[in-house]
């Protein structure tokens, strides 16, 4: 997006919509992966000037795993999704094992848990891209994920630089997911680009006043 | 003593006691200047390598080309002889590998960090210290009283440079 062109509140509602469809999409595809029942929050449309993104989980040097992976097709973009790491070794363990270890603090994530996370990315993309192309009539695919444990800032910095060259905000659809009262938490991320904004707003019959 | 934090895309300068401080570079690169004489020292957090040509009104700090500049003539406001400035470096990671082809996109942190040295070139500005590329996290501080740099990290612990 562009400094010349704000967005108005309902331009903000129906990207919120957007990633109320991805989202729910994937929090089904993850409740059925676990075999647990995930809740979602109601998703937030976020215009973040460049410092600020990394306290969307914590702060630039919190401890996170991220999966992330290019949206390519008619709206490109990206996508990702945002778990720390105590998080996403609760996950993977309930994919592995059925259940959580009573004490991840000092667990390490492993190669062949790291292609279960990666793998798990590949389904949610997957399911969160398909929904918003079905919703929007627009073509879209997930390319494969890449998987990064680090800290926040440096794994984040990588969507910056999809709008760094021509915005200094990034607007950023999350929404959160959990499972249990708060015992896995995690976030997805989609970050259209640019032009994509009034590709997909036209898409929902929605005229951004670009044209 | 402050430790004065720098954004991304953000510049500083300091003196005597303080510490100049940037957390969490992936593929974005971390330029400090130092001036024993002065105990005057500078960090540019760059994003970018090069800034647009057809633009203007951005922030200087994005860029190698602009930053790096910029945070040259900030510090000879403050007193510094740029002759005198030497440069440690560290970032310009590559967070995220792809197989098969791999996108420019995530090639950045090379080409960041080659720029920052090609602009530390042409000002004449020795490299001290070089940390730059893998594939992990950096968070650097730079200590005004005696010009070191500690770069900390998550897989590969701290180090002063």
């Amino acid at each position: 997006m562009t400094e010349q062109q704000p967005y108005e509140e309902f331009h903000l509602d129906a990207l919120k919509e957007i990633g109320n469809i991805g989202a729910g999409n994937a929090t089904t595809a993850l409740s059925n992966l676990l075999s647990r029942s995930i809740e979602m929050s109601v998703p937030e449309v976020n215009i973040l000037p460049f410092d600020e993104v990394p306290y969307v989980v914590g702060g630039p040097e919190e401890l996170v795993v991220g999966i992330y992976l290019q949206v390519e097709g008619e709206a490109p973009g990206s996508l990702m999704l945002l778990l720390e790491k105590e998080d996403a070794i609760k996950l993977v363990s309930i994919l592995m094992t059925g259940e959580i270890p009573d004490d991840v603090s000092d667990k390490n994530i492993e190669d062949m848990e790291q292609s279960a996370l990666m793998e798990t990315g590949n389904i949610l993309a997957s399911s969160y891209i398909s929904a918003l192309s079905d919703f929007t009539r627009l073509g879209m695919a997930p390319t494969v994920p890449a998987l990064a444990i680090d800290m926040a800032g440096a794994i984040l910095e990588v969507i910056l630089l999809q709008v760094g060259d021509v915005s200094e905000h990034v607007l950023m659809i999350g929404t959160e997911f959990s499972y249990d009262k708060n015992k896995i938490r995690g976030h997805f991320f989609l970050i259209p680009e640019d032009n994509s904004f009034s590709k997909i707003l036209k898409s929902l019959g929605i005229d951004d006043g670009s044209n | 003593m402050a430790v004065i934090k720098i954004g991304i895309a953000d510049l500083n300068v300091a003196s005597g006691s303080d510490v100049l401080r940037t957390a969490g570079l992936g593929s974005c690169v971390g330029v400090t200047l130092y001036d024993e004489s002065t105990k005057i020292g500078g960090m540019v957090h760059v994003m970018l390598p090069e800034s647009p040509k057809n633009k203007s009104g951005y922030k200087k700090a994005k860029y190698a080309d602009t930053g790096i500049p910029e945070l040259i003539s900030k510090m000879e406001e403050k007193g510094c002889n740029k002759s005198k400035l030497v440069a440690k470096i560290a970032g310009g990671a590559q967070m995220f590998s792809f197989s098969g082809e791999e996108s420019k996109l995530l090639k950045i942190g090379e080409r960041n960090a080659k720029a920052c040295r090609d602009i530390l070139g042409a000002h004449k500005i020795k490299i001290l210290a070089d940390d730059t590329g893998g594939s992990y996290g950096r968070t650097i501080e730079l200590y005004c009283e005696t010009g070191k740099l500690m770069i900390k990290t998550v897989k590969e612990g701290v180090q002063e440079v």
